[in-house]
């Protein structure tokens, strides 16, 4: 059973999740196609946040176009960027994410956008967290394909930072550094823990418990049908008007 | 600058693709490595900017359209408008490429299309889908640029793609 509720989308139910993450007093960027993510940013400025810098890169809208991709890159260089979202067409249990080929690298299935920065950003952003909307075997691979970004790496690579978070459709798992492995931490509501690992081509760290996440409250849900809505709406038409947000 | 360290990309699989990337210990962090990449010497740069004055400056939408030119032994700019005024005292709006890095300037309103050119006009989404289509197949792409691109003029392929907002 995929995700269901009557009181919110599943965009709505993984930005809440993801504005817990937020901290008061950083930095937090996101790059393209990354609605969910804005929104959920943006939900932690409107509550508990209010001093987070947040510069999604290339935004249309001059509020949120603060400062350039460059500076969101020099600020990563510093050890200054709190957060950062990466995708990936493939996720392994790893950490390890592809963004360049499916297939054979030098005759590939598929050939994908590249890392545009990420080879750098997933080491020296403080956290990142990785988002699809997709939760699949095909997604979520023992291996990767092409390796674009490390989820992890040895002692000889000073690396403050790296995976923290997964967040899908149906689950979140957090990052094991000390085991390089992702656990679950919990279902969508309506999903079961053997549908995460059904969905899932790598092996999952699952603890005795696995609750249920988290849905907006109905404060956050007014502020994400908002304000919110309208700002992620101008840079990402389509996912609105696909019914990204309820209401 | 012969080359430029940077932190992360150690372990990737793109160290793999680039054999002229090396990973060095950092001199300056015993007991780390560090990956150094090679600079990149294009003969020619193509970029296209919002503006271009007399002297040749141009004012380009992005910071890395001035390494790409500083780079490069040609390069060659396409633009929307030709001003009147010298870009290098008022640079708003854009990041400046001054002139000793601008081989020729094109005035080309228009130049991004399919792609957008902020503020001037947004993509052209539909003349894009339209070409990932043709492009499926080498018969859709030939057909393609039978229509759109072989014995066209500039001018022609402007008229043909009508939504392109051409600035005043």
């Amino acid at each position: 059973m995929p995700f269901q509720s009557d009181d919110y989308t599943i965009g709505e139910l993984m930005a809440t999740r993801i504005s817990r993450e937020v901290r008061n007093d950083t930095y937090v960027s996101s790059g393209a196609a990354s609605p969910v993510p804005m929104a959920g940013v943006l939900l932690a400025q409107e509550t508990h946040a209010p001093d987070m810098v947040y510069v999604p890169i290339g935004a249309s809208n001059p509020e949120l176009n603060l400062i350039s991709g460059k500076e969101v890159f020099d600020l990563a260089q510093r050890g200054r960027l709190d957060i950062f979202f990466l995708g990936g067409a493939q996720i392994d249990g790893h950490g390890n994410i592809n963004l360049t080929t499916i297939g054979d690298h030098d005759r590939p299935d598929v050939r994908l956008p590249g890392a545009a920065g990420s080879g750098m950003l997933y080491f020296m952003t403080n956290r990142i967290i990785l988002f699809r909307l997709e939760h699949t075997p095909r997604v979520f691979v023992e291996n990767v394909d092409f390796i674009t970004s490390a989820g992890s790496s040895g002692e000889r690579v000073e690396r403050p930072g790296g995976p923290h978070m997964l967040i899908t459709n149906i689950c979140v798992m957090m990052y094991q550094k000390d085991q390089k492995r992702f656990q679950l931490e919990s279902v969508h509501p309506g999903v079961t823990v053997d549908e995460v690992k059904d969905n899932t081509g790598f092996e999952i760290l699952i603890p005795d418990e696995v609750p249920v996440t988290t849905g907006p409250t109905p404060e956050q849900l007014t502020l994400l049908r908002g304000s919110i809505k309208d700002r992620v709406g101008g840079e990402y038409p389509g996912f609105v008007a696909s019914g990204g947000f309820g209401g | 600058m012969p080359f430029i360290p940077s932190r992360g990309v150690i372990g990737t699989d793109l160290v793999n693709l680039h054999p002229n990337w090396k990973i060095i210990e950092d001199p300056y962090n015993e007991g780390h490595d560090i990956l150094l990449v090679p600079a990149i010497r294009p003969d020619i740069a193509m970029i296209h900017a919002f503006k271009a004055d007399q002297n040749g400056n141009v004012l380009a939408p992005s910071y890395e359209d001035r390494m790409v030119a500083q780079a490069s032994d040609k390069v060659l700019v396409t633009v929307e408008e030709i001003v009147d005024y010298d870009l290098s005292e008022d640079p708003r709006g854009g990041h400046l490429v001054p002139w000793p890095f601008v081989s020729l300037v094109i005035h080309t309103p228009g130049g991004s299309h399919p792609g957008g050119m902020k503020p001037h006009y947004e993509a052209d989404n539909t003349h894009f889908e339209r070409y990932m289509e043709a492009s499926r197949t080498a018969d859709g792409f030939n057909a393609y640029l039978d229509e759109f691109v072989r014995g066209h003029t500039e001018d022609e392929y402007r008229e043909m793609v009508t939504r392109v907002a051409v600035p005043a």
